[in-house]
């Protein structure tokens, strides 16, 4: 792959990308949120260098905890969101966004949806223990670039469900769960709550909040920011998230983007929703123990790809089936050897040029193959068109086979 | 930069002289956003982090030793923060997944989701670079002082960076030819 000669597409595509919008620095009103490390400061006019540490020392320790992080948040803030006008004052008593942060603090369990389907994760349940920490997850993805996927984590280990490739790969990955969690951080009722808390204190953040005008109509929080709205509704009685959706200004106009719905709150929970239960022809992979593909070192891309696809027939030449299994997704060797038992594999004819994968979602790239089997007792020419290597999920810089294999088992 | 003015607005800062303190505020905010978001890869927390670091810096600031390392030493402790808030889970983890990541709609998002992605696969010293030479249009020159590395080390690690991105997008399918701003 040759290196890009000029790359000022790519200075103006990182620019947009993530100079999107430009910070402000506000000196007076830092000082407002920080008085005590202003007084801090400003006391060494007197008392010289050597001045204490431990007022601030303590507000750091404290602030180290999101719950008391807020709490102090709140008391810094009060003024500034008595100053703006969020609540609509004709309705009755005002709702206020800590009464769903409240709400929230003894949540042991949710379950919601998103709408439409087939765009990422459809269907998530979260189940925690008495302190908010996170216990089990379990997030469905009917169309990612693999096909549909369901994925499960608890205690630190995850189970993906690769349902178009029947196979499981069993990952203990700390980022595993961070991307998890990042994902369902979207959805995460607590987390939008206290997002919003923080946002209606910003005066650059435009939140309106409408006031249920009886115990059947939920509240109203829109909040626009950034080319998008958000609009939020909350159940009057409870205070628990009913629902969000989500819309992108575009041509003027605020376009549906998509719509999560919160459908079960502090339900008894099934553990069978937290446990994988695929057929019997579901291969199991545990990530965990073994290491899939090939190291790529100090190889190009294109360079481990063909290098992949090599050593996979050379292996199913050898019939050292174990190591072409490891080549292709870690597959066990005896369950290769079923793949391939009606072939006898002779010699590889052509390994061809790596161009990018068809279909760019799967970060991956091909690469034609011809190979001289035996079948039935005659020889002939198997062509592999598209033979899809990419990294292996979650070991980056290892490479392995992920597409392009049809067998008859 | 005026080495002489920071290192007396550090001094200033050190004696208590709180103006002097705002002025180094004035000047070092951006970037620390900048630095933040790199590891935070969240706008707004960048934004939290940035203001602990400065109160972080204003409790400390007498036991800065080399003033004219100030913007070194302030990124040190937004690091730290940055990191605190990670741990805490308060952030995105700077690896954004394949298909965990949101939902994109259309083809623009989609492009910039896979720039996005092609930034945060990035490791951490190369990011921060990248970070804040197109969050802000920070010069090769403030970059060098906040990360305390030469221009020229910055210059270097900015092409080979870029090099990655470049790589990363075309494995993707991505490429000048069909990306167009919108």
């Amino acid at each position: 792959m040759k290196r890009p000669e000029n790359d000022k597409w790519l200075d103006e595509a990182l620019s947009e990308v993530i100079g999107a919008e430009k910070s402000e620095p506000n000196f007076e009103k830092w000082k407002q949120g920080h008085p005590q490390a202003v007084e801090m400061l400003t006391a060494r006019a007197a008392r010289g260098p050597s001045a204490s540490k431990s007022p601030l020392s303590i507000r750091i320790m404290i602030m180290k905890s999101p719950i008391t992080k807020l709490a102090a948040a709140a008391v810094i803030i009060v003024g500034v969101v008595l100053s703006i006008s969020v609540f609509d004052k004709s309705i009755g008593t005002a709702y206020a966004i800590e009464q769903t942060i409240e709400a929230n603090r003894g949540l042991r369990f949710i379950h919601l949806k998103y709408e439409p389907a087939g765009t990422g994760v459809e269907e998530v349940w979260a189940q925690f223990d008495d302190n908010g920490k996170l216990l089990h997850l379990r997030m469905n993805f009917p169309n990612t670039m693999d096909g549909p996927k369901d994925v499960v984590w608890q205690e630190g280990k995850a189970e993906v469900w690769f349902k178009a490739q029947k196979g499981i790969a069993v990952l203990r990955e700390k980022n595993i769960l961070a991307q998890l969690k990042m994902s369902y951080k979207s959805f995460d009722p607590k987390l939008l709550g206290e997002q919003l808390y923080h946002a209606q204190a910003d005066e650059k953040k435009q939140i309106e909040i409408q006031e249920s005008r009886s115990k059947n109509e939920s509240i109203t929080i829109t909040w626009t920011r950034n080319g998008f709205r958000m609009v939020y509704k909350v159940d009057p009685e409870t205070k628990l998230l009913q629902q969000f959706e989500k819309y992108e200004l575009k041509d003027g106009e605020y376009k549906f983007l998509g719509l999560t719905k919160y459908l079960d709150y502090n339900q008894p929970v099934d553990p069978e929703i937290f446990v994988l239960n695929p057929p019997p022809d579901v291969i199991r992979v545990d990530q965990t123990t073994q290491e899939v593909g090939l190291a790529q070192d100090d190889l190009s891309d294109e360079e481990v790809v063909v290098k992949v696809a090599r050593q996979f027939f050379e292996a199913l030449i050898a019939e050292d089936y174990d190591k072409a299994g490891k080549l292709l997704q870690g597959i066990p060797g005896e369950r290769i050897q079923q793949m391939f038992s009606d072939k006898k594999f002779l010699r590889i004819i052509s390994i061809g040029s790596v161009a990018p994968h068809p279909n760019p979602r799967t970060q991956g790239l091909v690469v034609p193959c011809v190979v001289e089997i035996e079948k039935d007792g005659t020889i002939s020419e198997w062509k592999l068109d598209q033979l899809g290597i990419r990294e292996v999920y979650k070991q980056p810089g290892r490479w392995s086979i992920f597409s392009g294999i049809e067998v008859n088992e | 930069m005026n080495l002489n003015s920071e290192t007396q607005l550090v001094e200033a800062a050190q004696n208590g002289h709180l103006d002097s303190f705002g002025a180094l505020y004035e000047r070092y905010h951006s970037s620390m956003v900048a630095l933040a978001y790199s590891m935070l890869a969240d706008r707004d927390l960048a934004e939290d982090a940035a203001q602990e670091v400065f109160a972080i810096a204003c409790r400390d600031i007498g036991s800065l030793k080399s003033k004219e390392r100030f913007a070194a030493w302030l990124a040190g402790i937004c690091r730290n923060i940055s990191r605190q808030m990670l741990r805490a889970n308060k952030g995105k983890p700077v690896t954004l997944g394949d298909d965990f990541a949101a939902q994109s709609r259309d083809d623009t998002e989609d492009r910039r989701e896979a720039i996005r992605r092609a930034v945060w696969s990035l490791r951490e010293p190369e990011r921060e670079l990248i970070v804040m030479r197109y969050f802000d249009g920070f010069s090769q020159g403030q970059i060098s002082e906040v990360l305390d590395i030469s221009p020229q080390a910055v210059n270097g690690r900015l092409v080979r960076a870029k090099r990655k991105i470049a790589k990363y997008l075309k494995r993707n399918g991505l490429t000048g030819d069909d990306y167009e701003t919108s």
